[in-house]
């Protein structure tokens, strides 16, 4: 899914037509939303206005770093780049909310249970799965993130400690700590 | 991959002791069939086109606080100069040519004229300024960018426009004060500290906002909330509040909301007593309402069930909400064993939403049922 990041047009030794940076960045966004969309969709548990929020957060971000771009997709593509962006941009937000939802910030706060009450959720809910969707959604964020990463993206404790900064060593408990709740709750894993 | 949705009146919900990433799979596989919803993409597509030009707009913010430091800093240098060397012989530059270098730019009202160009101000007279396009009226607390040629008038610290397509950037008015306000033909935008767009045409117009929270108050004294990725019109055809999403029906059906004496003189022909505002339901709302509507299908009152539906479907909501109370409404005619009805419903919810996010379930429920 890699994509050119100068114009398409520009060949060795031909004037490159002058594109700007909005426009750059609007054929990145139809090139990746849909998938900096789902994986947003991922970590939101199907709440289609949070993972919108964390989407243009991903692309409005993409205008800061849009300069140093070229050698980045020289190296890969752009994929890697939106794949981790958008996974600390979620763990950010879960982490966040996390924390304005313990108990003790929402007593200083004076705030009830802020949970947003999407129709959306709780029609998914009716319809199946909600189960699944809840034992993640009970993981801590950390967790959460490095289990789906290893489980549904197929990625390795390593490349789980690059994109999140942590070591390996700390991945592998945070991935072995998500499968013990997960099967204190019921669930099976396939044995690894 | 398979497309299937689950159907909840067949498909009991998963019990624990399954394969959790098998289920999260397939989760993961209908998400993806659904793609992302029309409205979402059209959303954040706006927001990157108007990023940059909010983002050059903001810095230019500094511009004249940078131009008054440096034209200050010229002045007290050229004065310093010319004190210190007032006996000697007189000074190789020419002063009169750096000061002039130092004048504050064109200024309306309160606001200074901003711009690529020498000729953003086309036409200024008392406090109001034919702007040209990309040009803008920048004061501390607002930046006013005319996208096209526009026609603004200052008043204090609010603006009003006349005609043209505007792009404003408010700073959050601190508590207490007063906010600041925006006039257009058919009333006038409370801002709190937000970002939007306006346009302004002879005989109406709208607006779209972008961020924060905006308050549209219509000369009969009747006030109405816009939220982020909503657009207000006024004027023709007739003032409707809509999400600026093609996936919500047309605006001046499902939301036309009554207007003033001018805009009623302009208006559809719709009769009195259907131009009352609808107030748009809440996520909250919706929510709660799919919750009763599922202890009554659990409990088997389909009935009480279907008409809480219908009634909540007579309600306004924003395109999504819509389609899911929608689509349950007719998943609910079906567990009622009321096949007609379902095949009529959702009939219907296709023509209503032809490309909406349950268009391939409703479409295979179709075919299962053998709706003609």
């Amino acid at each position: 899914m890699s994509e050119p990041l100068a114009s398409p047009d520009a060949v060795e030794g031909v004037a490159t037509p002058v594109v700007s940076r909005t426009e750059r960045v609007e054929a990145l966004y139809v090139q990746h939303r849909e998938f900096v969309y789902r994986l947003a969709l991922r970590y939101g548990s199907g709440s289609h206005a949070w993972a919108e929020d964390v989407a243009q957060e991903v692309f409005v971000r993409l205008f800061d770093v849009l300069d140093s771009l070229d050698e980045r997709a020289e190296q890969g593509g752009m994929e890697p780049w939106f794949y981790r962006v958008t996974t600390n941009r979620c763990l950010n937000r879960l982490r966040a909310e996390r924390l304005r939802n313990a108990a003790p910030v929402r007593w200083l706060l004076g705030r009830r249970n802020t949970d947003p009450r999407d129709p959306e959720r709780v029609a998914a809910a009716r319809q199946g799965l909600e189960q699944a969707s809840a034992v993640m959604a009970s993981l801590p964020p950390k967790e959460r993130v490095a289990f789906s990463m290893h489980v549904l993206d197929g990625k390795k404790q390593i490349e789980i400690a690059e994109v999140l900064g942590h070591s390996k060593g700390y991945v592998s408990k945070l991935i072995t700590r998500a499968e013990e709740r997960v099967r204190a709750a019921g669930w099976e894993l396939p044995d690894a | 991959m398979p497309e299937q949705r689950p159907d909840p009146a067949s498909d009991p919900a998963p019990k624990p002791a399954m394969d959790l990433v098998s289920v999260l799979e397939e989760l993961e596989r209908q998400r993806e069939a659904e793609g992302m919803p029309v409205g979402a993409r059209n959303r954040l597509q706006l927001a990157i086109q108007n990023h940059e030009s909010g983002r050059q707009a903001r810095w230019r913010r500094w511009v004249p606080a940078a131009s008054f430091v440096a034209g200050a800093a010229l002045v007290l240098a050229v004065v310093g100069s010319r004190w210190a060397t007032s006996t000697e012989a007189p000074p190789v530059s020419d002063p009169v040519a750096s000061v002039a270098a130092a004048q504050p730019a064109a200024e309306v009202g309160a606001f200074h004229v901003e711009g690529p160009s020498k000729d953003c101000l086309v036409r200024a007279a008392d406090d109001a300024a034919d702007l040209a396009a990309h040009c803008s009226l920048v004061a501390s607390h607002m930046t006013v960018q005319a996208w096209e040629a526009a026609t603004v008038r200052t008043e204090g610290r609010n603006v009003r426009v006349r005609s043209g397509k505007v792009l404003f950037e408010v700073e959050t008015v601190p508590r207490g004060e007063a906010p600041v306000e925006v006039g257009v033909s058919h009333g006038t935008i409370e801002v709190v500290g937000t970002r939007f767009a306006v346009e302004q045409q002879d005989e109406g117009g709208h607006v779209d906002l972008l961020e924060g929270k905006i308050r549209f108050h219509h000369p009969d004294g009747r006030v109405e909330d816009v939220l982020p990725g909503q657009r207000l019109s006024w004027g023709q055809p007739a003032v409707v509040v809509a999400d600026v999403d093609v996936e919500s029906e047309p605006p001046s059906v499902e939301v036309a909301a009554a207007g003033s004496n001018e805009i009623s003189a302009a208006g559809r022909g719709v009769e009195p007593d259907r131009r009352r505002a609808r107030v748009r339901g809440t996520d909250a709302q919706a929510a709660a309402i799919i919750e009763r509507v599922t202890e009554l299908r659990a409990n088997k009152r389909f009935g009480a069930a279907i008409t809480e539906l219908r009634r909540a479907l007579r309600r306004s909501w924003d395109g999504r909400t819509a389609q899911v109370l929608s689509y349950e409404l007719g998943e609910l005619l079906r567990a009622a064993e009321d096949p007609l009805g379902a095949c009529e419903h959702f009939v219907a919810h296709q023509r209503k939403y032809p490309q909406g996010r349950y268009a391939s379930a409703v479409d295979r429920v179709l075919e299962r049922l053998e709706c003609d």
